[in-house]
């Protein structure tokens, strides 16, 4: 197993989730993974490989870099057995969607650097790794946490009150 | 201790805190009634925000990659996936066998598979879906209360968006059954076409949307929206069997069947519209749960369809067809 497979292998899920999270679109966020993976391979020493990966990926997006064609294939394909293993597709339910839907306003409603802190939290990475993915200081990954925890939440609870408020007005 | 800062308290419950500050932390927090609270707020805030995040794994088109342990839902299990198998969609068709009595119920057995028909025990289902709504502090019965509330809601916007139409067409067909209710029976294969709306190879269009039951049993489908946990599944070559318990502590077993080399789905699926049972009993869930498993059910219902992989799946189960249905969606899309 190559060292580039390896790293797919062990970060790939984590990443394509934390980037699908932040894009809201599967095949873009694989495209970013890949291309962050190929950067990678490139690269020689990464001394932490998760917040190195992440912080590239968090970059590329910003960036809309190119690809590096050839390579991304092989990975495509790596992708593409990766999906199969995973494919469950429980059904979506409107309810479900109208909770991704309030999820994703809430989210998109964080400040970007509240936000990726936020979603990379959720990938497990340590604050120190947030920290140097997002070029914070290690003292104020926890305040950024806190605040994009509460702007989260009251968003999202906002919005279901309003929505419960129309509910009950329509009801009545 | 001075009373420490929000983003400190986040720290400490991320476990980001050194020993020494975590200590100092806990036994202020201990002492202080303020500060108490706060980390209290902050563990709630922690829980919602992982919540209101991994709502944002359900994307169109699919579902990103679930963390592995965690959010895996139980009718994704790989037993329930590994029971099938791929085969083109030929003649999609579902056919709904009304059963009136025991032997009809034998009769379907004998044409899907050999099969038992044991019954496992009654115990309460677990709630299958977070409720994003409710603070992570609230009991399990909340959730439940608030899923129930926005899923008729839901269920409200599907009529009223996407499914206007093809719900006009159930109820059609509902009505008409609902009128035949005590007639002898139509035609099950064009029965069976009603209720799926699909015929001849249109992979099955029954759609998210709520399928509308005969007039007795509309009133019992708004009062509760069922859950289904599975309870155990086993499988013997190309026969998955697996049986799915409802919030009334019945089971239902759904039967997976996949075709064999060289027996076409069709000829199978045409020996059973012959079998077809002949009356169609409706009550509703209350009579029952009333009755006890052993005594022989009078009524057992039974859905057959062809799903996306060839397989002939067979829901059977003493519920009324709705429920059988609200199963069927539960199934991954391929198996539906």
């Amino acid at each position: 197993m190559t060292d580039v497979e390896r790293l797919f292998r062990t970060y790939n899920a984590a990443l394509v989730r934390y980037l699908t999270r932040r894009l809201g679109d599967r095949d873009w966020a694989e495209e970013v993974a890949q291309e962050t993976f190929v950067r990678a391979l490139r690269q020689d020493n990464i001394i932490n490989e998760r917040a190195w990966l992440f912080a590239v990926a968090t970059n590329l997006v910003r960036d809309e870099a190119r690809k590096d064609a050839r390579r991304r294939q092989h990975l495509a394909l790596l992708a593409e057995q990766e999906r199969e293993r995973e494919k469950e597709v429980p059904a979506t339910t409107l309810e479900q969607a109208q909770e991704a839907a309030f999820a994703r306003k809430a989210v998109d409603a964080l400040a970007e650097r509240d936000r990726l802190a936020l979603l990379m939290k959720e990938e497990g990475l340590s604050y120190d790794e947030i920290a140097e993915a997002l070029e914070l200081s290690p003292g104020s990954v926890g305040t950024t946490l806190s605040r994009a925890r509460r702007r989260l939440v009251e968003t999202y609870e906002a919005m279901q009150r309003d929505r419960d408020m129309r509910e009950n007005n329509a009801a009545s | 201790m001075q009373h420490p800062e929000e983003g400190i308290i986040h720290a400490w419950l991320d476990g980001e805190l050194p020993a020494e500050e975590a200590a100092a932390l806990e036994a202020h927090a201990a002492t202080c009634a303020d500060c108490s609270a706060k980390v209290a707020e902050a563990r709630g805030l922690i829980a919602a925000s992982s919540r209101i995040v991994s709502a944002l794994d359900i994307v169109p088109g699919g579902v990103i990659p679930a963390a592995r342990q965690a959010r895996r839902p139980w009718y994704a299990s790989t037993q329930l996936r590994a029971a099938a198998a791929v085969l083109i969609v030929a003649g999609a068709s579902a056919l709904v066998m009304r059963n009136g009595g025991k032997r009809a119920m034998e009769d379907a057995v004998t044409v899907s598979a050999p099969l038992s028909t044991e019954q496992a025990p009654a115990a309460p289902p677990a709630a299958t879906l977070p409720s994003l709504a409710a603070a992570p502090t609230e009991a399990a019965s909340d959730e439940g209360r608030d899923v129930g509330k926005s899923s008729t809601s839901s269920s409200r916007q599907a009529l009223k968006l996407e499914d206007s139409q093809s719900a006009r067409k159930m109820d059609r067909a509902d009505d008409a059954r609902a009128e035949k209710a005590f007639a002898p029976p139509p035609p099950p294969r064009e029965n069976a076409n009603a209720l799926t709306g699909s015929v001849g190879g249109v992979a099955a269009q029954i759609a998210p949307a709520p399928v509308s039951a005969p007039a007795p049993m509309i009133a019992m489908r708004r009062a509760a929206e069922p859950e289904f946990k599975k309870v155990r599944s086993d499988s013997t070559g190309t026969v998955a069997r697996t049986i799915f318990r409802t919030s009334d502590s019945v089971d239902v077993t759904l039967t997976d069947i996949a075709p064999l080399p060289q027996v076409k789905a069709r000829s199978v699926q045409q020996s059973k519209v012959l079998d077809a049972p002949a009356s169609i009993v409706v009550t509703g869930t209350a009579e029952v749960t009333a009755k006890p498993k052993a005594e022989p059910q009078s009524e057992i219902f039974t859905i057959t369809w062809t799903d996306k992989r060839g397989h002939t799946m067979t829901l059977r189960g003493p519920v009324p067809l709705t429920v059988l249905e609200q199963v069927r969606r539960t199934l991954p899309e391929d198996q539906r």
